[in-house]
Order: structure tokens, then C-alpha cells, then sequence
């Protein structure tokens, strides 16, 4: 259950939550733990009620109903202390335009009892070449990364990130993913919302995939893309000329689908599929150029789970 | 609390400074203002108070405008702004506290006005020949003090009226012209119907009006106690309503949480 490892205490309890704004429910009866130490990912489209839970959890909005404890405590009760121990990344979340990186962090490291240096944090989160610079100068990547040094600052014990890397391009996003990792590795809890199944898969412990305010699935990701109905698609090309789909080996769950100049399809057990592909190229006599097994992917999952894009398979 | 007060007003101040803008309006306009009523309306003396010059009729008022440009009209205008881009959203989450805010406002508010009072008094004696007796700056002073600070806390409280950062000039435009109007900060207002007058009697602007008048033309404008007074139920009205019914979060947010 703890797939945070060691001794997890559960830092977050949600129990039947709920909140509607007027007659759209944000989140509907949703259950959640998450434990000391674990990376935790919400995964969900827009308006799945991912943002609205974060603000519940941060102590910035009013449920309707339900139980909430983050570090013990219910957080529409929480002092100063309580967030001093919380660090938050909006989704979106301004700053004042006419102050250096450096001097929000003095700013903001000002409020806390115990926080982390300056020079960690544009360390950590790779701000020295900007320092010197006005927020209002900055790139959306580079506010970002100044969002994410000002949620550090205080030294949080459990960082809430919404959404930390949207708008990053591929290689800001690794920097980012090894952010997190070296958070994770000194014991920061850390929750974390994406639309990115890769950034689920590559940091999280554990993910819920949230739709309609329902959590419909939980669990670490290797368990919820090799659950019941998961396929792995099987996949190749030939050298010369198209395959004769009638002449293919029976894949069991999926049908053969015709692609230019080879076939794919889907399969519960894609060893024996192979074997029997591999039987087929040899009785055929057809050279194959390429052959593909993917794994089942998170986004599968999420896909098949939320419904969305049900032409995917 | 006051440490961290402290620690957000030095941080106020630089964004301050670092806003041409808000400089120019706060600190240099009541100067021009001044310098150009002054020179419009010449050498003549204004009869409405025992023939005095024109910049001693003038300087009081300029003196006022000035400070509620840089008291309530900067605070509505920047609490606004800083509202709507999420840093009071931020601030909120950060263990911050909002006294230390508004201990931070209060004082960004109280050096600014010092600094236009100090520029607009220097003018007037280097100009104009116009000095206020020492006896009395002690007088000014808690005037300046206990206006900032009720100026501050109004400034605050109207913020829950702006809905988005381009409403915040025009709405507090609207609220404060009217007022310096029937206050006499620009036309004087002794022989205008007694309702005028008595909408400046009641709001804030023309009490510190008063004070400063009476300290600069002698003017025996009744007590200056009286003044003061009027000038702290508002602020105490000011900050009361602040603390019921300030937002943190953008309007674009709250919308979606009605």
C-alpha cells in the first residue's frame, strides 16, 4: 500500500470530500491517503477537479463536506506554523513585477522560521544565471523554476506542485524531473498534479486518475497499466509489399489493422503472438523490417479510465 | 509582527521606487499641481480667509491631495493589482501574516506622504515665503500619521468593490474626485450650498484638509481634536470592514467559487 517505502505515516487524509461551485461539482466523494515521503501524482483532464482539491489541501478554499487532515491537522483551521511546514506551486500565480529573483527569495524566505538559503534554492532550482533579474523579465520557464525556489524556501516538509511543468520544453522538464527526484530523495513529501502520463510514470510512487471529481483509479503506475484489460500492441513492417491480414496469426483480444506496408494489433499475451509472427514470417517467406512490442502505457490507462480519445485503440 | 512588517515594507518601498508611475503621481504631481494653482491664480489674495495669499489658501489642499494620493488611492490601486496577479494568493500560503501586510502598507503609505509634504512645504518656503511654526509641526505630524493610517485601512477596505486590476484607476478616480470637489481642494467650497459642504464635513478628505489649514493660514476651522477624531472613525470603519470583507484570491477565481 505504502509505496513510498519505509515507515509512512499518512500525511494527508481525504475522506468523502466534496465541493460544487453552484451547480457544477468540482470534486464528488473522494477518498485519498497519501504517506510520508511518497511522490503522489493527480492525474486528470481539465475540470477534473485536480486544481480545486490542490486549494482545498493548501488551505486556500472551503469543502462542502468531507474530512480533511494535511500534517494532522484540517487545513481551513491552519495558523501559521502549519503553512510554514507547506510549500505551494500554483498553477497560475503572480509575483511582484518589480523585484529580482533574489530579492523574492529574501522576501519570501523572510516569513518562514526555518528556511533554506538563498543560495540552495537558486542552486536547486538552477535561477543563478537569472538571479539579478525582475520577475517581470522573466520567461514562462523561468517564472516557473522562480515558483517552484519560492515554494522551497521555507523548507517545506510536504510541496504541493500544480501543474510544475507545463509550458517547459523537453529538456527543462528532465531539469525539472531531477529537481523532484532530489526533493524526494531528502524526504520531501511531495503531491503533484500533471496532464503528462511520462512525468506520472517517471516521478510518481503512487497516481490517482481523477475524472468528473471521482478518483477512478489508484495505485503505482506499473499496477494500473498492467491491470485487467490492458493490452500491449504488437506492431511490424515489412521490407517489401503489404501483409495479408486473413494469413496473420490470431491475436486473440484485437483484430489485425492494415498499415502502410505492415499490421498491428493488440494482445493479452504478446509472447506467444511473436513467436507465432515469428512462425508466419518464416512460412510466408516475408522479410520483416521492423517489429514493435509496446507496453502498455500509463496514457492507455488514462485514456481507456477517463474516456477520452476512444479511438485511441 | 512588526519584525516582518518591517521585512515586507523595505520590499514595498523598492517596488516603489521602482515604479516611475507611481512616483510621478504620488510625489510629483501634487508638486506641479501646487506650483501651477499658484501661478494661475497670481499674486491676488483670497478674501474667503481674511485675505490671505494664494499659495497659503492653496498649499493645505495640495498638501491633502497629495497625501490621499499616496495613502488611499495607492493602496486601492496597488492591493488591486497585486490581488488580481495572485501575489496576495501566494502571500496567503506563505505562514505571512496580514497584519504584517498591512503594518507594511501603513508604512510604505506614511514615508510617501512625508516625502510629498516635505517637497511641497520646501517649495513653499523657498517659492513662495510660506513657513509653518515649529510649534505646530508636532501637529502635522500626528495628523500625517493618524491620515496615512486611516487612509491605509479605507484603502484596503474599497479593494472588495474593484473587481479587476482596469477597474482599480477609474473606481477609485470616482469615489475621490467627487470628494476633493466637495471637500474645496480644488475650488473652494465656502459659499456653495450647505449640502456640498457638508458631504466634505463628514468624509475624511476635508478634515485633513482642516487641520493642515489651520495650522498653515491660522485658520480657526474648529478644534483640530474634533478633526483627528473624524479622521480615526474612519480609519477604525476602514479597517473593520477590511478584515470582514478583504479578498485574497483574483476575481476570475472567486467567480468560479461562487
Amino acid at each position: 500500500m505504502t509505496a513510498g517505502g519505509g515507515a509512512g505515516e499518512p500525511l494527508i487524509e481525504i475522506k468523502g470530500l466534496r465541493k460544487s461551485y453552484g451547480s457544477v461539482i468540482a470534486v464528488d466523494g473522494l477518498n485519498l491517503s497519501v504517506v510520508e515521503g511518497e511522490v503522489f501524482g493527480l492525474l486528470g483532464p481539465n475540470g477534473a477537479g485536480k486544481t480545486t482539491t490542490f486549494e482545498i489541501l493548501e488551505g486556500s478554499r472551503k469543502r462542502d463536506a468531507g474530512s480533511v487532515h494535511v500534517l494532522g491537522i484540517d487545513p481551513e483551521q491552519a495558523k501559521a506554523g502549519w503553512r510554514a511546514q507547506i510549500g505551494v506551486v500554483f498553477q497560475t500565480c503572480g509575483l511582484q513585477p518589480r523585484l529580482t529573483v533574489e530579492e523574492l527569495l529574501a522576501l519570501y524566505g523572510g516569513f518562514y522560521p526555518n528556511p533554506r538559503s538563498t543560495e540552495e534554492t537558486i542552486a536547486l532550482t538552477g535561477l543563478d544565471d537569472i538571479r539579478r533579474r525582475r520577475a517581470q523579465r522573466l520567461s514562462g520557464g523561468q517564472l516557473r523554476r522562480l515558483d517552484v525556489a519560492l515554494a522551497l524556501i521555507g523548507n517545506p516538509r510536504l510541496l504541493f506542485l500544480d501543474e510544475p511543468t507545463t509550458g517547459f520544453d523537453p529538456s527543462a522538464r528532465r531539469s525539472a524531473w531531477e529537481m523532484i527526484r532530489g526533493l524526494s530523495a531528502t524526504g520531501t513529501t511531495i503531491v503533484l498534479s500533471t496532464h503528462y502520463m511520462e512525468e506520472a510514470q517517471a516521478l510518481c510512487d503512487r497516481v490517482g486518475i481523477l475524472s468528473g471529481g471521482r478518483l477512478l483509479a489508484e495505485g503505482r503506475p506499473e499496477e494500473l497499466v498492467t491491470g485487467d484489460g490492458v493490452l500491449t500492441e504488437v506492431r511490424f513492417m515489412l521490407v517489401d509489399g503489404q501483409p495479408e491480414l486473413a494469413s496473420l496469426p490470431d491475436p486473440g483480444a484485437d483484430t489485425w489493422q492494415l498499415l502502410p506496408g505492415g499490421a498491428r494489433t493488440h494482445t493479452q499475451n504478446p509472447l506467444p503472438l511473436v513467436a507465432a509472427l515469428h512462425e508466419w514470417a518464416l512460412s510466408t517467406a516475408v522479410e520483416v523490417r521492423l517489429l514493435e512490442v509496446a507496453p502498455p502505457s500509463l496514457e492507455e490507462t488514462y485514456l481507456s479510465l477517463t474516456g477520452e480519445g476512444s479511438d485511441a485503440k | 509582527m512588526p519584525n516582518r512588517g518591517l521585512h515586507q515594507l523595505r520590499y514595498e518601498l523598492v517596488s516603489f521606487v521602482r515604479d516611475p508611475a507611481a512616483i510621478f503621481f504620488t510625489v510629483a504631481l501634487p508638486v506641479v499641481m501646487f506650483f501651477f494653482l499658484v501661478t494661475i491664480i497670481g499674486p491676488a489674495t483670497v478674501d474667503l480667509r481674511n485675505g490671505i495669499s494664494a499659495a497659503t489658501y492653496y498649499l493645505p489642499f495640495v498638501l491633502t491631495l497629495g497625501v490621499v494620493a499616496a495613502t488611499f488611492f495607492n493602496t486601492a490601486v496597488q492591493v488591486t493589482t497585486l490581488r488580481e496577479l495572485g501575489v496576495l494568493k501566494r502571500l496567503r500560503s506563505t505562514p505571512a501574516s496580514p497584519q504584517g501586510m498591512v503594518l507594511a502598507w501603513f508604512g510604505t503609505s506614511l514615508i510617501t506622504s512625508l516625502l510629498i509634504v516635505v517637497a511641497l512645504l520646501l517649495l513653499a518656503r523657498l517659492a513662495y515665503g510660506i513657513s509653518i511654526g515649529a510649534g505646530k509641526l508636532p501637529l502635522v505630524f500626528l495628523a500625517l500619521v493618524l491620515a496615512s493610517a486611516s487612509f491605509t485601512a479605507l484603502g484596503f477596505a474599497i479593494t472588495r468593490l474593484i473587481p479587476s486590476e482596469a477597474a482599480a484607476l477609474p473606481l477609485t478616480n470616482a469615489v475621490v474626485l467627487p470628494l476633493y470637489l466637495c471637500s474645496g481642494l480644488l475650488i473652494p467650497t465656502e459659499e456653495a450650498p450647505a449640502w456640498v459642504q457638508g458631504i466634505g464635513e463628514v468624509f475624511p478628505i476635508r478634515n485633513l484638509a482642516e487641520i493642515l489649514l489651520g495650522t498653515i493660514a491660522s485658520h480657526k476651522g474648529g478644534s483640530a481634536w474634533v478633526h483627528l477624531l473624524v479622521l480615526l472613525a474612519w480609519g477604525v470603519a476602514g479597517l473593520v470592514l477590511a478584515i470582514r470583507f478583504f479578498r485574497w484570491t483574483p476575481a476570475r477565481e472567486q467567480a468560479s467559487a461562487r
